[in-house]
């Protein structure tokens, strides 16, 4: 499985959403399940999934999926 | 479904499963609108983070003063876990171990403040059933604290633990559960070459083989060590292999080895397709597949018992030989086996499997009539007798086959049974001409004037087949004929594996009222 659909189905199961519904531009807006605790769900799925470590500081501040795609890539790099 | 509760935000845990509003673990305990008593629940666990339950003291090297504030603290909360264990018996409550960080402000040796802590959790569970303790100290010793424990999601969201944490601790729950209802497994059925020493048999003869006091040949000698060691925890032994018979004969005459020939309850080395010798031996045994674990190196042979038994349950084998007994503990033995408690008929159990191996080979001998004569059989009832509460629970739990209405009660509930006027607990103990069996069978039946309803009854898989059920049973009328009691209803409730029991009614004189229920006359 390629990274970036892994990183969609991780999300989608962090976020308890269809993975079809969900791509880069998603932001927590449109999406149900991401209130501010679903989006804690989903840096730690993601840190499970792919090992990485986001800093707690930049946690906050990602608006949608494609920023957080961009710097996981970055880490696993 | 476990409802969880705890003193961090526990949303992260693996479905299904109830989470209670975190920090709220009192008003959980303690309020009867809480949802610990309307939610309908299989266990309750409490997960006590040791950082927030401990605050700044986590870190610190604290006096004696705010030590024992901690140990009145959490005296204070188990106090809290006894009334909802009064108020909600029968509900299973788990409750992790709790472990400091290894960071402090000193670099002293630590005090005794994790002891102190868990000795009080340690203290209460003796004198609880049905309170477990859920080893989070081992799981944090076995993945490290830095990949189970979390500051920065603590920091975000009051989230204590990584995911990996969350997944570990539902796990845990999942199988101490598990253990506790005694639905482990009984069974390890395990190959020969390359398993219990390294090389074939038949190929390198017996002077060829790795097993040896030192280098990797050690390897094979300690992890038959831990077999024997888990054989005597009442798991059962079998020998499944492909060679010839007198091989793996000569090869159980290595001076190395560990496990002796009648350390196994069954052996088939043939030719035969394993699965094959496994399912004849499960049914030598009176077992389902359900109740074994096999283990073999050859990828071939685990994928073919996967396939044509998918019940056995068959893990992946280390390629390399130094990792036998850490694998063999941790993916075999902790999974399938570990237990919460061990009664005496678990230790009893091998030799007691082992000489039903003995008297089905009589058996086939004899005609059933004279093979029961043959056995010299003693049987004893007890009614009420404390002592035995455990182990009638234990059959309520674990008896699948010949049982009733396969009623489960845990031991606090057959002790209620047993001090109510209005209840009867009786059990029977077994012994034949091959040695003593214990307590096999038990029955609890609910008195209500001159009427009795048998509410369970069930007899262990080891005694089927020996009319033992028909003698318990008239012991059973005795002792309600004392009491005045002139009706015994009985129901026979079929599930998917009890269909041997399902004539017993009717062949004890019971008259069949219903689809289910059966009625006799005491007289």
């Amino acid at each position: 499985m390629n990274t970036k659909k892994r990183f969609l189905e991780t999300a989608a199961r962090a976020l308890g959403a269809k993975p079809s519904r969900l791509t880069m531009r998603s932001t927590r807006a449109g999406v149900g399940g991401w209130d501010s605790l679903g989006h804690l769900k989903l840096f730690l799925a993601l840190e499970r999934e792919f090992g990485a470590d986001f800093p707690a500081n930049k946690i906050m501040r990602y608006k949608n999926l494609g920023q957080i795609y961009t710097d996981l890539v970055k880490k696993a790099r | 479904m476990i409802g969880w509760i705890g003193n961090t935000n526990l949303e992260p845990l693996k479905k299904p499963r109830a989470v209670a509003p975190f920090d709220q673990t009192m008003n959980e305990l303690l309020n009867k609108r809480s949802s610990l008593y309307t939610r309908p629940l299989d266990a309750v666990a409490l997960f006590l983070s040791a950082e927030d339950f401990l605050k700044d003291i986590a870190h610190e090297a604290p006096g004696r003063a705010k030590t024992a504030k901690a140990v009145s603290e959490l005296r204070a909360l188990l106090t809290a876990v006894g009334t909802y264990l009064k108020r909600r018996p029968g509900v299973p409550f788990l409750m992790n171990n709790l472990v400091l960080p290894p960071y402090r402000v000193t670099t002293d040796i630590p005090d005794d403040l994790e002891r102190r802590l868990n000795d009080e959790i340690h203290a209460f569970r003796a004198r609880h059933t049905g309170f477990l303790v859920l080893d989070w100290e081992r799981l944090v010793r076995l993945r490290g604290y830095d990949a189970l424990v979390s500051d920065k999601f603590a920091y975000l969201g009051r989230i204590r633990l990584t995911q990996a944490g969350f997944d570990a601790l539902s796990d845990e729950a999942e199988r101490l559960l598990r253990s506790h209802r005694g639905s482990g497994r009984k069974v390890l059925a395990v190959d020969a070459d390359n398993v219990l020493w390294g090389g074939e048999i038949g190929e390198a003869g017996a002077d060829g083989l790795l097993l040896s006091e030192e280098e990797l040949g050690k390897a094979y000698r300690d992890l038959q060590k831990a077999m024997k060691a888990l054989e005597r925890t009442g798991v059962l032994l079998v020998l499944l292999s492909k060679n010839n018979e007198a091989d793996v004969k000569r090869a159980f005459k290595h001076p190395m080895m560990v496990l002796g020939w009648k350390d196994f309850a069954a052996k088939r080395i043939d030719w035969q397709p394993k699965s094959e010798n496994l399912a004849a031996v499960a049914e030598e045994l009176g077992l389902g597949a359900d109740a074994f674990v096999f283990i073999d190196d050859s990828p071939v042979e685990r994928q073919r018992m996967r396939v044509s038994l998918p019940k056995v349950a068959v893990p992946e084998f280390p390629s390399d030989p130094s990792q036998l007994k850490r694998w063999f503990l941790t993916q075999v033995v902790y999974p399938h086996f570990a237990r919460t408690a061990l009664t005496a008929e678990d230790k009893a159990r091998s030799r007691s499997y082992a000489r039903r191996a003995v008297r089905s080979r009589a058996a086939q001998k004899l005609d059933t009539a004279s093979f029961l004569r043959m056995l010299k059989m003693k049987l004893r009832v007890h009614v009420n007798d404390a002592p035995r509460a455990a182990r009638a629970a234990q059959l309520t739990q674990r008896t699948n086959q010949f049982n009733l209405t396969t009623r489960r009660y845990d031991e606090a509930a057959v002790r209620r049974f047993m001090r109510s006027k209005d209840s009867l607990v009786l059990t029977l103990d077994y012994e034949d001409k091959f040695g003593k069996e214990g307590t096999v069978a038990a029955a609890i039946v609910k008195l209500k004037g001159a009427s009795a309803v048998l509410d369970d009854f069930m007899l262990s898989c080891r005694v089927i087949g020996r009319r033992v059920e028909h003698a318990f049973m008239k012991e059973i009328e005795k002792a309600l004929k004392e009491r005045r009691v002139r009706t015994l209803r009985a129901s026979f409730i079929p599930t998917a594996r009890n269909a041997v029991a399902s004539g017993f009614l009717a062949e004890a004189g019971f008259t069949r009222k219903s689809k289910n229920e059966h009625e006799k006359k005491i007289s």
